[in-house]
């Protein structure tokens, strides 16, 4: 039978979040402001408007399926942070297929989705263009920061567990929208 | 443990590319449909986030706060699930109480603090903005329709796919935070839509 049994108290979950979660907020706002820094562009083709959610929804999921499998390796003890480590690699590699795969399918979706509904699209290349491109920096962000987190975190003794994942799909939140504006700014 | 055999078949699975991308393809394609679809939803507002500065610099923190709010209680759930901590039953059990009771306090207290934090942030840039009651009544009205539904949706989900054998951890993490995303651009539209209303 358990031994240890465990209760949660709201106040203690409560306490240890809020921190955490100011943090993730400051960066959140941050990531609105680069928005608001953008909305010309925005207000002139309305159909941009389709890629934000899903662009950094996008890097925060690559993000969480890379760092639970790297995490999981870790705690089996099975990866270790070099360049010619086939677990590390292949998990990189893997992570950079999907990514790009999904990214080239957003732009696609991306264009019928705006068809569809009416809203002003660039166009299917351009759309295609913007997303497939600023998916490629976005994910290598995503392989640096994960790799990064997890494997610092560690080192120090903290379990990734608790701290890759938030990491990740704060930055992502930041850099998603930023990259996407400056590949926009370029494409069109 | 694991045995040598499920060892070494657990180790080809980690360096295993096409496993990676077959585990991934299904769960990240419905990311990509329920993104999109909160993004249509922002497209139609178009005119609304035009006219009342300060509502497009609210959508990333509140999109993020609700994946991370849901987020970390439905890993909380799963691993209470597989440790016996939580019976999936809805028969108020003491420890489920309090992780809803967390959950739903962080969403109202971040939702205050985004509101205030976005608002000075945003003039501090010498930027327009609404007025903070206004953005306040926005974040505080999202956070009423879409957490308590979220809450729910986690619990019935990991509930019901616990009972089925399946392991929580692999199908929660994006199923939050498609449905999350969903929920709060849908909220996000019904709080502008009350508050253009009332001002």
């Amino acid at each position: 039978m358990a031994l240890l049994v465990k209760r949660y108290n709201a106040i203690i979950i409560m306490k240890t979040a809020l921190p955490l979660l100011t943090f993730c907020a400051v960066l959140g706002i941050l990531s609105g402001l680069a928005l608001d820094t953008f909305k010309n562009i925005l207000f002139t083709f309305p159909g941009l408007f389709v890629l934000i959610p899903v662009t950094i929804g996008m890097g925060g999921n690559l993000g969480a399926i890379l760092s639970s499998r790297i995490t999981s390796a870790l705690h089996l003890g099975v990866i270790s942070l070099t360049p010619t480590d086939p677990v590390l690699r292949s998990n990189v590699l893997g992570v950079s297929i999907v990514g790009v795969l999904s990214f080239f399918a957003i732009g696609i979706l991306g264009h019928l989705f705006c068809v569809l509904m009416g809203f002003e699209s660039v166009g299917l290349i351009k759309m295609v263009l913007i997303s497939s491109i600023s998916g490629v920096l976005l994910i290598l962000i995503v392989i640096i920061t994960t790799v990064l987190a997890a494997f610092l975190s560690y080192k120090k003794g903290i379990d990734p567990d608790d701290t890759t994942i938030p990491i990740v799909t704060s930055v992502c939140d930041v850099f998603g929208i930023l990259i996407l504006f400056v590949v926009i700014m370029a494409v069109l | 443990m694991l045995d040598k055999e499920q060892g070494a078949k657990y180790l080809k699975d980690y360096v295993s590319v096409r496993f990676i991308i077959k585990q991934s393809s299904l769960p990240l394609l419905v990311c990509i449909i329920s993104g999109l679809f909160a993004g249509v939803v922002l497209a139609s507002m178009e005119d609304a986030l035009s006219t009342l500065p300060g509502l497009l610099v609210l959508i990333p923190p509140l999109l993020g706060m609700r994946g991370s709010i849901a987020g970390a209680f439905g890993s909380r759930l799963g691993s209470a699930l597989h440790q016996g901590i939580i019976k999936p039953d809805l028969r108020g059990d003491e420890n489920l109480v309090h992780s809803v009771i967390a959950s739903l306090g962080e969403g109202a207290t971040m939702a205050v603090v985004i509101a205030f934090l976005a608002y000075a942030m945003t003039l501090a840039l010498g930027r327009e903005c609404i007025g903070i009651v206004s953005l306040a009544a926005v974040s505080l009205t999202v956070w009423a329709l879409s957490a308590f539904i979220l809450i729910g949706l986690v619990i019935i989900f990991a509930f019901t796919i616990f009972k089925h054998g399946i392991d929580p951890d692999n199908v929660m993490g994006p199923m939050v935070t498609s449905a999350g995303d969903v929920l709060t651009v849908l909220a996000f539209f019904i709080a502008v839509r009350i508050i253009t209303g009332v001002v």
